[in-house]
């Protein structure tokens, strides 16, 4: 006898098809393998570029010290420059890389949706859990530069993985809208180029958020908290280091942002899901 | 007691192809307005309806549809119009070794290949001995599948695919994959799972494997259901009004 579970009803009518959430855990050994893929093939290259990803964030981080804080002058909050550069850096390192991989990752894997059937949306979320050892490694660094510089673990660490799922919502909203925008569109990839190149300077990375409220005002610094990596940002950076209270305000707001983000590319995305194949 | 494992009603599918891709130019420049996207009805009003058990052989020629229609019934593509309900696990082979990472070796793209064709991680340990030794791909197993020739490659795929325990199952043609021994051995494990019981669509060219294989047999023509029935009798038609050249 079949079981009642695996009956599939297939109705143009639908616009939404949201009982996928039963065929996202009849998967999700697939999404296990698409991870552990990822990571193999990006990692059996790595090792030979394993001298670089040391070397170069190291670089940049000293450019980026002598030119912000030596020649700028710019405060960073009584955090020592390089890590206060550090954690921004590793946030928005996870951000960035997690939209390039995945912004044409359903380009790239066009031949597997046009041949198999299986729930779309593992193929732009894979990179957001690959993209967390990249994350975890550099946390690492992050404990050396805390023993280097003297500063120990404050009970704000506790929050820490409240900010990190803000940190995979936001990006998992940005993943979804860019993937699909960039099935549809061709030329969205240079758009998306071009915004993460700006956004590099909107971010709160080389300079506190807490310049814009001094600068400008608290009404700019709630505006500003809309684009929720800036709560993200200060959030790892509060948590982590535990030197500046948590900006609860900023995290509230990008909370609230992020979430529909999420939300609104969530469903974008389903609406979208079944014309893939014919793209 | 024959319970209905497929049921296609009244189902179409207009594929429509936009000739402008550029976001820049839909909101800058407005050119597109005046372009219709092109229509092309590849499904028109398909219904028919399988057993449990039932072996449907599918007919017709280049762009009749008979993809379109495996790619809807495996949810590839959604239809435009119409339902479609499918009782039972479904696997869809429309291709070969789907999937395959060619920097990954021969373990690692059996279990990526057999997830994607929707069997558990549990599933696929529990074949993974047998699905090798059928390959008989031996010791390279373990070297990435770049380092196999081409018909090695398939033969994997096959072997995946041919493991699949699933009540439905889908076949775009998938015979022709490696040497002339493979292909006997292919030939044969196909044979067995056909007569397991399970329901099974299969698409080809092939009139002789349509023959021997299928029990019904459906006629694609422009889209349209030709005719549907019992498959020696579908067959002889077709034969009789599409004369093969010899």
């Amino acid at each position: 006898m079949v079981e009642k579970k695996y009956a599939t009803l297939i109705d143009a009518n639908d616009k939404y098809r949201l009982t996928q959430i039963s065929q996202w855990l009849a998967y999700k050994d697939l999404l296990y393998f698409f991870v552990v893929k990822d990571i193999k093939v990006s990692y059996s290259q790595a090792y030979l570029g394993i001298g670089w990803a040391v070397f170069s964030p190291a670089i940049r981080i000293a450019i980026l010290t002598l030119v912000f804080s030596k020649l700028a002058g710019i405060k960073s909050d009584d955090i020592p420059y390089p890590l206060f550069c550090l954690v921004g850096i590793l946030a928005w390192t996870y951000f960035l890389n997690s939209i390039n991989t995945a912004t044409s990752s359903l380009i790239s894997n066009h031949k597997i949706i046009s041949k198999v059937y299986f729930p779309r949306l593992f193929i732009p979320i894979t990179p957001l859990f690959s993209k967390l050892i990249d994350l975890f490694i550099g946390l690492l660094f992050v404990v050396f530069f805390m023993m280097y510089y003297g500063i120990g673990i404050s009970d704000q660490l506790l929050f820490f993985p409240f900010v990190l799922v803000l940190l995979i919502i936001t990006t998992t909203g940005a993943v979804l809208w860019f993937s699909c925008l960039a099935l549809q569109y061709r030329d969205i990839k240079y758009a998306i180029n071009f915004l993460m190149q700006m956004l590099i300077f909107v971010s709160p990375i080389v300079f506190p958020a807490n310049l814009v409220k001094e600068k400008i005002g608290y009404m700019a610094y709630c505006i500003y908290g809309l684009y929720p990596v800036v709560g993200i940002i200060e959030g790892f950076r509060s948590t982590l280091l535990g030197i500046n209270p948590i900006p609860w305000d900023l995290l509230f707001i990008g909370t609230i942002s992020g979430l529909l983000f999420c939300i609104t590319g969530f469903f974008y995305f389903q609406r979208m899901e079944k014309t893939f194949a014919d793209l | 007691m024959k319970q209905p494992a497929i049921i296609v009603e009244g189902v179409s599918k207009v594929y429509k192809l936009r000739a402008n891709r550029n976001l820049f130019f839909k909101f800058f420049a407005n050119q597109h307005k005046s372009k219709a996207p092109l229509e092309i009805q590849a499904l028109t009003d398909v219904s028919f309806s399988l057993d449990q058990g039932d072996v449907l052989g599918v007919i017709g020629g280049n762009g009749d549809g008979k993809s379109t229609l495996l790619k809807i019934l495996s949810q590839v593509t959604f239809p435009s119009a119409g339902k479609v309900s499918l009782t039972g696990r479904v696997s869809s082979l429309l291709e070969i070794g789907t999937g395959f990472h060619s920097d990954l070796n021969g373990i690692d793209n059996i279990f990526i290949n057999g997830t994607l064709l929707g069997m558990s991680k549990k599933e696929v340990e529990a074949r993974l001995e047998e699905i090798v030794e059928f390959s008989g791909i031996g010791d390279l197993i373990h070297l990435p599948v770049k380092t196999y020739s081409s018909g090695m490659t398939m033969r994997l795929g096959f072997s995946v695919a041919a493991h699949l325990d699933s009540e439905i199952l889908l076949l775009d043609e998938v015979f022709a994959v490696g040497d002339l021994d493979f292909q006997a051995k292919a030939i044969s494990k196909i044979e067995t799972l056909f007569k397991r019981g399970k329901t099974i669509v299969y698409v080809s060219h092939d009139i002789q494997s349509i023959r021997r294989l299928c029990t019904k047999c459906l006629i694609l023509e422009k889209g349209r259901v030709k005719r549907i029935g019992e498959v020696d009798q579908i067959v002889n038609e077709y034969l009789q009004n599409n004369r093969p050249m010899v």
